[in-house]
């Protein structure tokens, strides 16, 4: 594997982790029932900045000519590809725009409503400039669920991890965070139940689907153990833990950093085996 | 609209895997080792004495759907209205290699030294001079053609566009026809 896949590997996983937490602290805040928080959703919203920005910078490096990017928007009448770097940049200037004017609040909330609509955007044109390609693991519901299944877990992990480290002293904090552990462990639970589907669904689609099947089960086996461990064991059990314990209303920050963590490796892992197993149809 | 789609027209019975079109398309493109433009590949199988093998020379197709046209994020990519060649303009080429990823006969290469990326242009410089794309006239069998597609049918009607080995010509249309030997036949 190359290292432009791995810039697409941190472009793809940072930015839909960042609109997926962006939409959801957006959301929190917008509802306006805990303003003793507003100034933990602030914060975490700044900390999306970097996160995006570095997801950014790593998919101009998987450019040949790095310094031509902005005419990969060029053609937005026809390319997903055109489509997802308008709403990528879109998502990317209006979170900036909200955090610099964030003492607007008339303005913040016009601005939040866009960044969010401009992330779900870019995370649909993502998706789509897959289906668009000649590689079949790469088409159908499972590169929608992938990706969408980033944006929600990594998201509400991300979302999560920074409310509980700026909202740590207000007793808000608990309730916020059951939403979000709680929907992590739903969104989870589903990718759980998708993947065999996902894989069930190459088998006897096609030479390149089958070989892509192959893949998985031999050169990347271990990697794809790797992937599910990441996710399951250090993902999933500080999560039911974390859980639990807000239910006796004891907030335990370390927990909730762990699943984060361990979630974020775990879809990295993940990505980095959707571009390495995606086999072209034909003899491309 | 296209006017008059120009193609190719390979007689894998005439073929005999010499590589000249792929040499001299590497010539006359001045690809770097690793890269060519046209490719000739042989599909072999079976066992002896039954054993059999059948070449394919390939390179872009000019397809009349390009889905790499579509998904050409700047715009570099063009299909031509006069003769239906599908070119890159390497000034405007970003190397995002969007269109790798979306051409089914592997005919888009990525080339690093320059970070763009290359392919088949029809050596449209020559044929708008009335000339052969410099592979039609390296091969020793006069394997290839060159010309218009709808020309090429009418003088070869048992040519096919689909073969084993080529994924479905309903996917993108390429403008290609082949004589195919029997065990590459459909």
């Amino acid at each position: 594997m190359e290292l432009q896949e791995w810039a697409l590997v941190l472009f793809t996983v940072l930015v839909q982790a960042s609109i997926g937490a962006f939409v959801l602290i957006a959301w929190l805040r917008l509802r306006g029932r805990d303003e003793a928080m507003d100034a933990a959703y602030r914060k975490a919203v700044q900390v999306l900045v970097p996160v995006a920005l570095v997801g950014l910078l790593a998919s101009v490096l998987h450019l040949g000519r790095p310094l031509l990017a902005m005419t990969a928007m060029n053609h937005l009448s026809s390319s997903w590809l055109s489509r997802e770097i308008f709403f990528t940049g879109s998502f990317f200037v209006l979170l900036v725009a909200s955090v610099v004017l964030d003492r607007m609040p008339e303005v913040r909330k016009v601005l939040y409503a866009l960044t969010a609509i401009a992330g779900v955007e870019a995370v649909i044109s993502m998706s789509m400039s897959y289906q668009m390609t000649m590689r079949p693991a790469w088409q159908g519901w499972g590169t929608h669920v992938a990706f969408v299944g980033t944006a929600l877990l990594v998201g509400m992990g991300l979302a999560a991890g920074l409310i509980a480290l700026f909202g740590r002293e207000n007793p808000q904090v608990a309730a916020n965070l059951r939403l979000l552990l709680g929907g992590a462990v739903v969104v989870l639970v589903v990718g759980v139940v998708a993947y065999p589907l996902y894989l069930a669904s190459l088998a006897g689609a096609g030479t390149a689907a089958e070989q892509t099947l192959h893949l998985l089960r031999s050169d990347y086996l271990v990697a794809l153990v790797l992937r599910w461990a990441l996710t399951l064991a250090g993902g999933l059990v500080p999560l039911l833990f974390a859980w639990r314990r807000l239910a006796t209303g004891r907030v335990t920050s370390g927990l909730v950093y762990t699943a984060l963590a361990f979630m974020l490796a775990g879809e990295m892992v993940g990505r980095y085996l959707f571009y390495v197993t995606g086999v072209s149809l034909g003899i491309g | 609209m296209i006017v008059a789609q120009k193609g190719f027209y390979y007689d894998m019975t005439a073929c005999i895997a010499c590589k000249a079109c792929q040499v001299a398309c590497k010539d006359k493109n001045d690809l770097p080792v690793e890269i060519v433009y046209r490719s000739v590949r042989t599909f072999e199988g079976g066992t002896y004495p039954q054993s059999w093998s059948y070449n394919l020379s390939i390179s872009c197709n000019h397809c009349e759907q390009p889905r790499c046209v579509e998904n050409c994020p700047t715009g570099a990519r063009t299909k031509r209205t006069e003769d239906g060649l599908v070119v890159v303009d390497q000034e405007a080429c970003i190397g995002c290699q969007y269109c790798v990823w979306s051409c089914p006969y592997g005919a888009s290469h990525y080339i690093e030294d320059k970070g763009v990326v290359g392919k088949c242009n029809g050596c449209v410089n020559l044929v708008t001079q009335g000339m052969n794309p410099a592979c039609v006239d390296a091969c020793v069998m006069r394997a290839l053609e060159f010309g218009d597609i709808a020309e090429l049918r009418k003088k070869h009607p048992d040519a096919v566009q689909d073969m084993n080995g080529l994924p479905s010509s309903s996917l993108t249309g390429p403008s290609m026809l082949i004589s195919c030997k029997p065990k590459a036949k459909k």
